[in-house]
């Protein structure tokens, strides 16, 4: 697709390069013939005549070709004077540099084109004056560039040893800083010549440009604007037609030789498949069934999109949360975990392929439109992001976002008890996000998913970056969250808090996306049944600091038999190695 | 949240317009300067446009007589001299081809320039916000693909040939509109008729500007729609169009009010392009023509206008910008 375009445009240019300089050379020049005035096109003038009766087609052609050499031209000048000024910046630096960056700034300032009117005003029809007007007004940005570019070069370790080798300021510049930036400056020529091509055509357009026996697509397009009036649309039709296309292609040309950006995932919803023999998903069984689960998870397995491939999230998940208990899920970064959350308040990214079931208050909500989360998010499923800062819009204060939230949820308590709730002072509310400390910013987000009263609290990572002292308050809090009645989730990697604050009723622990142990939290955490979970508390300081071995795996297109032994043995060390760990985290 | 954020924001925009004024009157001085400086140089006699027809018939030692007491041979820095020192008295000289004072050409034309400029930037800007929001809602998405190629397209159509368009579609061939002008020939501008005439070339300058406004726009609100804050909105259960309102919009609108402070050049360029074509009787048309005669005085008067019109747009986005968004701060 992106390469398909490049050749369009390449072969486009080729095509208008080709027209423009061939056939002026074919048709010889254009004769007046006023008999064959203003003729809109036929198969003997394809492109018709002007008002004086010359050919279109070769008038077009010959003004092109004026367009594409003055406007090279321009560009050539424009990027030997920015080369030049932006080399001696960076190769002199200090005050030199100061000085030249702030004349660039100067001269980038003028309005371009009037600065060109000023000067094609005082030296009328002149080429030259033509040239340096585009030319002086449009060479800072090559400075600017190509400074840019020496710069980091400069400072780089091979510069710094030609300059030990006894090299000059100039040798340096000429060795490496100008190579350094030459691929800068060449595609800052090619992006320049569109600009010159509109903006001697401009020029021209307003009758201050070339004279008629020298057109330019800008002068036809000046003797266009009388014969419009008349009707003779061809005389602004095909000129305009040159501008664009040959506009259109050289950008096209120009955008391929710069760096590629990085490309944008093609937003899709969420793919589901529910799984075999489910039942469809608006079946309403109540809260009755589950025995006090409020949320039920089975089977659950998440792939994410990731550039071609796939992110194994989650894959066989089975997870319940019941009212009034706090359910810990724990594991190493990137283990999923975050996902799972996500799953459980619908905000999957796009193109998530999710199988398995989710059901919330007995309804299956896996695969659900959008229309059926968005009147539980916040009501039933509340959710603090794990970025809790980030969670809230930067430009607003983080009171007037809870109070929206309040207001959205048909709540009828008021921003400074919410924020007491969660320990908070009321005049916090008026700090814009970026000015909260971590803890506050964590407590503000667990404010916002709390707004709704929600049956259901998942807190992504709420203790992250916080000391012991404040991760205990913030632990208490969700404590009192559950004993009110609530389900919560607290997705952790801080096991030593957990230990700690005894916070959890229930223990859930997944490596690589799945959940390899879970049960109740005082037994897991006394006696470990898994490997991985054994390791995760060897490598607690209060347990000897035994680090884990090997590193967590990629979650991208993961083999599905990866396990924590795999690790171990990939880690080099064997089987006496896993019951060393194990041993030593039993202890 | 304007009132606190001005409180807030004080010593920053003490500190913005500093700077902006340090910068500025430089680059106004010597943009003057360099009027004078190629007057000078310039192959035409100023003579023979201030004698016009005349000069044919002055003898060479009135000629000289002539430009000795014009002061026509001295250094252009003179000349820069005279014209500033005139300036500080609100002197601004005397404009040949409007045959009035400099000052009064600027009184009469101004107002015409603000209209149609103001409603143009209205225009695009409502309709720019609105597209590119709808248009980043869904980055890749049909609609987004559309509206995105469409701007592209525009953006490669110079602003001439759009305005000459628009003439041959709408006033030429339906005759809808009128050509030219701000009221029809000999009557005296009605508040309907104006409004009939304005309506063509402010859609035309419109769309001039609405397809970098989209783009700009389309880009930010991707942006923030995948940003973790619209994540947090939603999951606080807010509504979709709550979302895009007071989530999405604000965090856009500074990244546009950006663009839209380094694009007045571009502004200014597509009114004086705009102004000639409809034959609009505003400051930007007479640019051209000021140009066309080398009116010395009204060209030197319209640079320096036009410079401090494109420093002030700038100056104004960074006051907005210090307003808008609590995080932006101001470096040295």
């Amino acid at each position: 697709m992106r390469d398909a375009r490049r050749l369009l445009a390449a072969l486009g240019l080729g095509v208008l390069v080709l027209y423009a300089v061939l056939v002026p050379l074919v048709a010889g020049p254009t004769t007046v013939d006023f008999g064959a005035a203003l003729r809109p096109p036929s198969l003997a003038h394809p492109f018709g005549t002007d008002h004086s009766g010359h050919d279109l087609f070769v008038r077009v052609a010959q003004g092109l070709r004026v367009s594409l050499v003055v406007a090279l031209g321009c560009a050539v000048v424009a990027v030997a004077v920015g080369t030049a000024v932006g080399t001696v910046a960076a190769a002199r630096g200090g005050l030199v540099d100061a000085v030249v960056m702030r004349l660039t700034d100067g001269v980038n300032a003028l309005p371009h084109l009037l600065l060109g009117i000023v000067v094609v005003a005082f030296f009328p029809g002149s080429l030259v004056a033509i040239m340096a007007s585009i030319a002086v007004t449009h060479w800072p940005q090559v400075a600017r560039v190509v400074r840019a570019e020496m710069l980091a070069v400069r400072s780089s370790a091979y510069v710094d040893a030609a300059y030990l080798a006894g090299a000059t300021r100039r040798q340096v510049a000429r060795e490496h800083l100008v190579p350094a930036a030459a691929p800068q400056a060449l595609v800052a020529l090619v992006m320049l010549v569109p600009h010159a091509v509109w903006h001697e055509a401009t020029l021209s357009f307003l009758g201050l440009g070339l004279p008629p026996d020298r057109a330019s697509l800008g002068t036809l397009l000046e003797i266009a604007r009388g014969d419009v009036l008349t009707g003779a649309w061809w005389t602004l039709a095909f000129p305009a037609a040159a501008l664009v296309l040959t506009t259109l292609a050289v950008s096209g040309v120009a955008r391929a030789t710069r760096r590629p950006a990085p490309r944008c995932e093609r937003a899709l919803g969420p793919v589901f498949t529910p799984r075999g023999g489910q039942t469809p998903a608006h079946s309403s069984s109540g809260a009755a069934d589950g025995g006090g689960d409020v949320v039920e998870v089975r089977g659950l397995t998440l792939r994410l999109p990731a550039g071609g491939r796939w992110v194994h999230a989650a894959t066989g998940v089975d997870l319940a949360l019941r009212a009034g208990e706090v359910t810990a899920l724990v594991g190493e970064a990137g283990c999923g975990k975050s996902v799972l959350a996500s799953a459980l308040c619908g905000l999957l990214p796009p193109g998530t392929r999710a199988t398995g079931s989710v059901l919330v208050h007995g309804d299956e909500l896996l695969g659900a439109p959008e229309r059926r989360w968005r009147p539980l998010r916040g009501r039933v499923v509340g959710l603090s992001l794990q970025s809790a800062a980030a969670s809230f819009t930067p430009v607003r204060t983080v009171g007037a976002q809870l109070a929206e939230t309040l207001a959205a949820l048909g709540s009828t308590s008021s921003v400074p008890d919410l924020l007491g709730r969660v320990g908070l002072r009321p005049d916090d509310g008026d700090r814009y996000p970026h000015e909260l400390s971590g803890g506050m910013a964590q407590r503000a987000a667990l404010a916002g998913a709390l707004a709704g009263d929600p049956a259901v609290l998942l807190a992504d990572e709420p203790t992250a970056g916080l000391d012991p002292e404040l991760t205990a308050q913030v632990l208490r809090l969700l404590r009192d969250v559950a004993d009110a009645g609530t389900a919560v989730l607290l997705v952790t990697h801080d096991l030593q808090a957990l230990e700690t604050s005894g916070v959890a009723d229930r223990l859930a622990v997944m490596y690589a996306g799945r959940i390899v142990e879970q049960g109740d939290a005082d037994a897991v955490l006394r006696a470990p049944r898994h490997d991985y979970t054994a390791a995760l508390l060897g490598a607690l300081p209060s347990r000897g600091l035994a680090p884990i071995p090997g590193t967590p795996p990629e979650l991208s297109d993961l083999d599905p038999a990866t396990s924590f032994a795999d690790r171990l043995r990939g880690s080099g060390r064997g089987a006496r190695v896993v019951e060393e760990v194990a041993d030593g985290a039993r202890r | 949240m304007s009132a606190g954020a001005l409180a807030r924001r004080r010593g920053d925009l003490r500190r913005v317009t500093l700077r902006a004024v340090a910068f500025g009157v430089p680059v106004l001085l010597a943009v003057s300067a360099l009027v004078f400086v190629l007057a000078e140089h310039s192959p035409l006699d100023p003579l023979a446009a201030y004698l016009g027809a005349r000069y044919q018939d002055t003898s060479a030692a009135d000629r000289a007589a002539l430009s000795a007491t014009l002061g026509l041979d001295a250094p252009w820095w003179r000349g820069w001299l005279a014209w500033a020192g005139d300036l500080l008295h609100g002197d601004l000289g005397w404009s040949r081809v409007f045959t009035m004072p400099v000052t009064d050409v600027f009184a009469q034309r101004v107002g015409w320039t603000l209209l149609l400029s103001g409603t143009a930037l209205a225009i695009a800007l409502v309709v720019g916000v609105a597209l590119g929001l709808l248009a980043g809602a869904r980055p890749g998405g049909r609609l987004d693909a559309a509206l995105s190629g469409l701007a592209v397209l525009l953006q490669s159509v110079p602003p001439f040939v759009v305005a000459l368009g628009a003439v041959l579609v709408f006033a030429v061939t339906l005759q809808v509109a009128p050509v030219a002008g701000v009221a029809e020939p000999g009557a005296p501008p009605t508040a309907a008729g104006v409004a009939a005439h304005l309506a063509l070339p402010a859609t035309v300058l419109a769309a001039t500007m609405l397809p970098w406004m989209l783009l700009g726009v389309r880009t930010a609100a991707a942006r923030a729609a995948a940003s973790d804050a619209v994540r947090g909105a939603r999951a606080r259960g807010l509504s979709p169009r709550a979302v895009v309102t007071r989530h999405v919009l604000p965090v856009s609108l500074g990244p546009l009010v950006m663009v839209v402070g380094a694009r007045v050049p571009e502004l200014a360029v597509g009114a004086v392009l705009v102004e000639e074509v409809f034959g609009w009787p505003g400051i930007a048309g007479a640019v051209v023509s000021s140009a066309r005669a080398l009116d010395l005085a009204l060209l030197a008067a319209l640079t320096v206008v036009t410079t401090a019109a494109v420093l002030l747009g700038s100056y104004l986005a960074d006051v907005a910008q210090l307003l808008l968004d609590p995080r932006v701060v101001v470096d040295a």
